[in-house]
């Protein structure tokens, strides 16, 4: 297991997440992984843009940003620059998934970080990285 | 003379005065009348052309400006001086006896001649107190009316510079108008012309003369002759001083000595009363039936019996203008048979007045004379000129126009007809007399004489014998021969008739012993004669026809050339040594042979002194020796037998001289029968002539009056004329350019007229008028025309076919009507083609737009039974009833299966909160009445089931076509399905709040189980609690207002409820109603918490005490409202500023800038915490 979390030592990994609480949270975790992390972006705006400002190993994306706003504009963008990427979601229905994003890889609020991590391990880390 | 009546005599003696006017008349009457002083001694009548059947204002008019009372003429009405009398509109008015009568014209007559008619019966009825002003006008009417009015002795004016001067031209044109003046300036020359005339009248004697005047006449007439050379002494006296006291009238002079002086001044004067003596009024056939009865008598038998080559002579003296003459040439051109070679006619027309046959030769007369000369007359013998008539040239060649004084100049001869009319009325019976056997003179065998109705021959049936003694028709006695009278005629020459002349006065003095050595001489003295030095006669005494006699050959002049046998030697001899020596020459015992014998005579030739001068002239007086002797015992004559021989010859001289008194004897006695039978005859003739004369005078007016109605039925034909030429050339206009093909057919169904479309249907050309229906061929099939037009004239009741043309293709409405004329007869039909392709064509697309139309009808309605919303349509034609599409019926609970039209009162069954809508509520009925949309509002709607569903109605006005009340139209949603969502969401809510806030109180619950063991842990513990209880704060005041945002004071005054009790006075919250947004609401409740659990601690809030101010204001950064919110605490003692920022001071500072792009700055100052928060409230528009 320890070997497990040295692969994630020094991945990129971009939070998306508007609650400044679950935001700073993560943050606190990944860096306690080793991780790079970049963000947190409270907007899909913001995110973008610092998603084309560093190379990044994966992404994670919380689905329902503040007013409105969705991360999935940014997870299209990832997807088409093939960098990996996990939602964070309160949600339980399909449905307020778009069709190109039903099948992507998803953990449920409120986090296990057990759970975070081994999602972390599964599509970010290089040998898990075939697609 | 007008016939007089004694009632009138007092009404007569004030003057009236007739004004004619027409065209432009009004501004001339009112010049006329504005200046006229109010003479309280004449009358006017104003005699207008007025519109028939037209109520007339012109009495109105008049009234307004003239300063005498003024009347419409209304019926009989006296004459009163200083009144205006006005014509009333379609009448003719005269004047009668001092009364104004009006005719009304009967039907057909409209406008008339009305001036000229008025005048005329003026003239008579006034005599010289009557006058004419004639205004401005067009055409001819007044000139007639004038005339009448000079030749009765009255005045005539005219109007200078009138508006329409075409009346006036025509009046001035006659030369017999007095004054041509101003309208202005003639009301003062009329009342200085009648003021003069009163002023006169009591000179005159019963006949209206001034006999003063007679005792000039011989001095006028006189002048006349000497300027003119016509001898006027021989006219009636009364003629002569009538018209010498007119133009001392318009002259104003007031004795005859001054007429004289002015006329002996002013030869003009003499010319003008020259031209007044002969004012004479002439008109074509004047007395109808007198030339009728010429035609009949006369003209027939003399056209009948002429011969090839002879000529037909007619002498028409004092012919005036002509009128007469070409009257009697028409009739003798009507009868001139075209079959036999035509005679010559030749017709001398003769007058003293130059100016008269000036207009004779011109041939050209007023358009007027049409009521004179008869229709077909005219045709034959006029030409329209300018609006006159000119007589045609075979007429005008048959005619010499000629100045001749009857009375002067010899006679034209062999003469087959004299019509001398109304000349010999002017003369003196004396001058008439020899006037008379003048014509019986220049007559040839049976020639025929024509005179004027108040003339006779009745003293000359010795030269003529009566034709036609009504119309004074007489014949020459062919065995009468009348001599050559001497000329000129007159009283001072040797006397034509045996008649003894009228004892002139003679001269006095000296002349009487003049007469006496005349007679003397005649009766005593020898045979004498007056010659020049070559023997030339100048004068010769009576008895010389014993020494002289006519040679054989040429005759001269020479008396020693007539001297008989014997004398003419010593008659030359004589002569000579007179001359020669210029003293008397004596020649006794001179034999002449002479008649039968010889005579001894002796010669004396004397030479003539005058005033004592020799003269070149000689007297030759022969003086007998003795008595005649006879040739035989000329030479043995003894004493015995020269007593014998005288006794014998007094013998015989005394038989002859018995015979002779015997058979003058018988002639006296002959002819004095004659002469007593002629007088008998006379005194019956003069009765007959008084009757007649009584007759014809109200025969003329009769016709004279029938002259101005002919007169005005002629000015109206020609005016009708005018107008059906401008209507014929109207309906040329209209034919040619009408589109509509129309052929007019007569009765007999020949074509009379066509317009030029019609030749798109037959083929027609001009020439085809006048060529039945049947003949022409048609462009279409015309099977039925012939049968169509026949039934129409027989049923008058229209046809109308529709017909195909042959080869154009193209079709026509073929319309077959009667055709009625004016009056509503039938006179044939019309056929009318109206080209109606193209309204076939657009029959058909019309069809085709109405079925597409219904198709999409259909469709619509079918959408309108599909579609799930429940439509209701009112249309504004029928307010009270709308229709419904089949969701509607389902949405009131209908079966489906109700047939269209489902239709509804426009009331729809709506409540609102359980109330029935009441009708201004009503969507339909709204919509319609404000013409503006409803908007979208719930309602419930009650079903027919009894059910009732909430339904959402919105109604909008239907555009109608103009005029139309709007209809509208409503849609309804049934929204119960959607209620029960709201429904079932809200309870999905309040499920999900409780739900949120057992799970707070759960964890709130855990927290305080877990802790506790340790004063830390509890102390954490105690931290946890307060935190997630501020979270269930704020969750329960965002669910209370269903998640839509928190007023900004409350979520302030609920975190620090728990303080507010303790310490209230140190609690300051200030700050406009703002409302934060959910996201905002749950930080800032985070935050509150942590300055307020901050303060409880540590602050203003603890134990410390101190007081809490909370304030806030938005303000507008980069057009977004942003909050700015200062929490400042102040402490009574100063704190010492904490050494690590806690977790709160973090939260505080990094969720505001990270979550609410906001600004959170706090500071730790001495005497207390001052926090400061900013952030938009609006999102960023970019999101």
């Amino acid at each position: 297991m320890a070997s497990d979390l040295d692969r994630l030592r020094g991945l990129r990994i971009l939070i998306v997440e508007d609650t400044f609480m679950l935001a700073d949270e993560l943050n606190e975790f990944l860096r306690e992984l080793g991780c790079e992390t970049v963000g947190p972006a409270a907007r899909a705006s913001e995110a973008t843009a610092l998603a084309h400002a560093t190379p990044l190993d994966g992404a994670l994306l919380d689905v329902n940003l503040s007013r409105g706003e969705t991360s999935f504009p940014v997870a299209a963008d990832l997807a088409g620059r093939h960098v990996p990427f996990v939602f964070i979601t309160g949600y339980d229905l399909d449905s307020s998934f778009p069709a190109e994003f039903r099948d992507s890889p998803r953990i449920s609020k409120p986090l296990d970080l057990g759970v975070l991590v081994r999602a972390m391990l599964r599509h970010f880390t290089p040998a898990a990285r075939p697609h | 003379m007008p016939k007089r009546h004694e009632d009138g005599e007092k009404r007569r003696d004030f003057p009236v005065v007739g004004i004619g006017a027409s065209a432009g008349g009004i501004p001339a009457l009112k010049r006329f009348f504005s200046s006229a002083p109010p003479d309280g001694n004449i009358a006017f009548v104003v005699v207008m052309h007025l519109a028939p059947g037209r109520e007339s204002v012109l009495g109105d008019i008049v009234g307004r400006f003239s300063p005498l009372p003024t009347d419409v003429v209304d019926g009989e009405t006296a004459v009163e001086p200083g009144h205006v009398y006005v014509i009333p509109p379609d009448a003719a008015l005269t004047l009668e006896d001092g009364h104004l009568l009006t005719a009304r014209p009967g039907s057909g007559v409209g406008p008339r001649g009305p001036v000229d008619g008025f005048l005329a019966s003026l003239a008579a009825d006034r005599g010289e107190n009557a006058a004419c002003v004639i205004l401005s006008g067009t055409g001819s009417d007044g000139t007639q009316g004038l005339r009448a009015i000079k030749e009765h002795g009255g005045l005539a004016l005219a109007q200078e510079a009138a508006e329409y001067d075409g009346m006036m031209r025509s009046a001035v044109a006659t030369g017999l108008v007095d004054f041509v003046l101003p309208a202005e300036e003639m009301a003062g020359k009329l009342h200085d012309y009648f003021g003069h005339l009163r002023e006169t009248a009591p000179r005159k004697d019963g006949d209206g003369l001034r006999r003063e005047v007679a005792s000039h006449l011989p001095a006028i007439c006189a002048l006349l002759r000497a300027r003119t050379g016509h001898d006027f002494s021989e006219y009636k006296d009364s003629t002569i001083i009538r018209r010498i006291q007119r133009r001392m009238q318009v002259l104003q002079r007031e004795t005859p000595e001054a007429y004289l002086e002015r006329l002996k001044t002013e030869p003009r004067e003499i010319d003008l009363l020259f031209h007044d003596l002969l004012i004479g009024v002439t008109s074509f056939f004047r007395d109808p039936l007198a030339f009728e009865a010429l035609d009949r008598e006369v003209i027939t038998p003399l056209m009948e019996n002429v011969g090839p080559d002879t000529a037909i002579r007619v002498w028409v003296p004092g012919c005036s203008t002509g009128e007469e003459a070409y009257s009697i040439a028409m009739l003798l051109h009507e009868r001139l048979s075209p079959e036999r070679k035509r005679p010559v006619i030749q017709i001398f027309a003769s007058d003293i007045d130059e100016r008269g046959l000036e207009v004779g030769r011109l041939g050209r007369y007023p358009a007027s004379i049409a009521e004179q000369v008869s229709e077909r007359r005219l045709k034959r013998f006029f030409v329209r000129e300018d609006g006159t008539f000119r007589v045609v040239g075979e007429l005008r060649e048959s005619i010499l126009f000629s100045t001749h004084d009857l009375l002067r100049d010899p006679p034209f001869s062999k003469l087959d007809l004299i019509s001398c009319r109304n000349l010999l009325i002017y003369m003196t019976s004396e001058l008439q007399d020899r006037v008379i056997p003048l014509f019986n003179y220049a007559l040839r065998g049976e020639g025929y004489l024509f005179l004027g109705s108040s003339e006779n021959v009745t003293r000359h049936t010795r030269l003529f014998t009566t034709v036609d003694k009504a119309h004074r028709i007489f014949r020459r006695r062919p065995e009468m021969r009348s001599r050559l009278p001497e000329f000129p005629l007159s009283t001072h020459a040797p006397r034509l008739t045996p008649q003894p002349a009228r004892p002139r006065p003679e001269p006095p003095d000296g002349s009487l012993q003049r007469l006496a050595e005349r007679q003397l001489l005649d009766r005593f003295g020898p045979a004498h004669a007056v010659v020049n030095a070559n023997g030339d006669v100048l004068h010769i005494s009576a008895k010389t026809g014993k020494y002289l006699e006519l040679p054989a050959g040429t005759p001269d002049n020479n008396l020693v050339g007539m001297a008989r046998p014997g004398l003419r030697l010593d008659l030359r001899g004589a002569i000579h040594r007179a001359a020669a020596s210029g003293e008397t020459v004596l020649q006794n015992e001179i034999s002449v042979g002479t008649n039968g014998g010889r005579q001894m005579i002796d010669l004396v030739v004397q030479p003539l002194r005058r005033d004592g001068k020799e003269d070149a002239t000689f007297l030759v007086v022969f003086r007998d020796r003795g008595g005649l002797q006879t040739d035989d015992d000329f030479p043995h004559q003894t004493l015995d037998d020269g007593e014998a021989t005288t006794v014998q010859h007094l013998e015989h001289e005394l038989r002859t001289m018995t015979e002779r008194l015997q058979t003058t004897t018988e002639e006296l006695e002959s002819s004095n029968e004659e002469l007593k039978s002629a007088n008998e005859e006379l005194s019956s003739i003069n009765e007959e002539l008084q009757s007649s004369n009584e007759e014809l005078e109200t025969s003329k007016e009769e016709l004279s009056s029938m002259n101005e109605e002919l007169q005005t039925v002629n000015a109206e034909l020609s005016a009708r004329v005018e107008e059906l030429s401008r209507a014929n050339s109207d309906i040329q206009n209209l034919l040619e350019s009408t589109q509509v093909a129309t052929v007019f057919l007569d009765r007999d169904l020949c074509v009379k007229k066509f317009t030029p479309a019609a030749k798109e249907l037959f083929f027609l050309v001009e020439s085809d008028e006048g060529r039945p229906i049947g003949h022409l061929r048609a462009r279409f099939k015309a099977d039925t025309l012939q049968d169509d037009a026949e039934q129409v004239l027989r049923r008058l009741a229209p046809i109308e076919r529709t017909v195909e043309g042959l080869d154009s293709g193209r079709r026509y409405a073929m319309r077959i009507l009667p055709y009625r004329t004016v009056a509503d007869r039938i006179s044939g039909v019309v056929i009318t083609f109206v080209d109606i392709s193209r309204i076939t064509e657009a029959e058909a697309r019309i069809q085709e737009l109405t079925d597409s139309l219904k198709d999409r009808v259909v469709s619509l309605e079918t959408l309108l039974d599909l579609v799930p919303v429940g439509v209701f349509i009112m249309s504004g034609d029928a307010p009270e009833q709308a229709a419904l599409n089949r969701a509607a019926a389902r949405l009131l609970g209908r079966d489906d299966g109700t047939p269209t039209p489902r239709m509804l009162s426009s009331e729809l069954p709506l409540h609102t909160a359980g109330v029935t809508m009441p009708r201004a509520s009503q969507p339909l009925l709204r919509a319609a009445h404000t013409r503006e949309p409803v908007p979208a509002f719930e309602a419930e709607l009650h079903r027919e089931d009894g059910k009732s569903i909430d339904v959402i109605v919105t109604a909008t006005p239907l555009a109608s076509a103009r005029g139309k009340p709007p209809g509208a139209i409503a849609a309804m949603v049934d929204i119960t399905e959607r209620r029960q969502a709201e429904v079932h969401q809200q309870m999905l809510l309040d499920e999900l709040q409780h739900r949120a806030k057992n799970i707070l109180a759960t964890v709130t619950a855990l927290a305080r189980k877990t802790g506790g063991e340790t004063a830390a842990a509890e102390e954490a513990t105690a931290a946890l609690v307060g935190r997630l209880q501020a979270m269930a704060r704020t969750h329960e005041l965002l669910s209370r207002d269903l998640w839509r945002g928190v007023p900004l004071e409350e979520l302030v005054r609920v975190t620090l409820d728990p303080y507010l009790g303790k310490a209230e006075d140190e609690i300051a919250i200030a700050g406009p109603a703002v409302v934060v947004d959910p996201k905002a609401s749950s930080i800032l409740g985070m935050v509150f918490y942590e300055l307020a659990s901050n303060a409880a601690q540590y602050g203003a809030l603890g134990p410390r005490h101190g007081r809490l101010a909370v304030g806030w204001s938005v303000e507008s950064r980069d057009g977004r409202r942003w909050l700015s919110l200062a929490w400042r605490e102040t402490l009574a003692e100063p704190l010492p500023a904490p050494e690590a920022r806690g977790f709160g001071t973090t939260f505080i500072e990094r969720s505001l800038s990270y979550e609410l792009s906001g600004r959170a700055s706090l500071a730790f100052e001495a005497d207390g915490l001052s926090c400061v928060l900013e952030f938009p409230l609006d999102p960023p528009e970019d999101s």
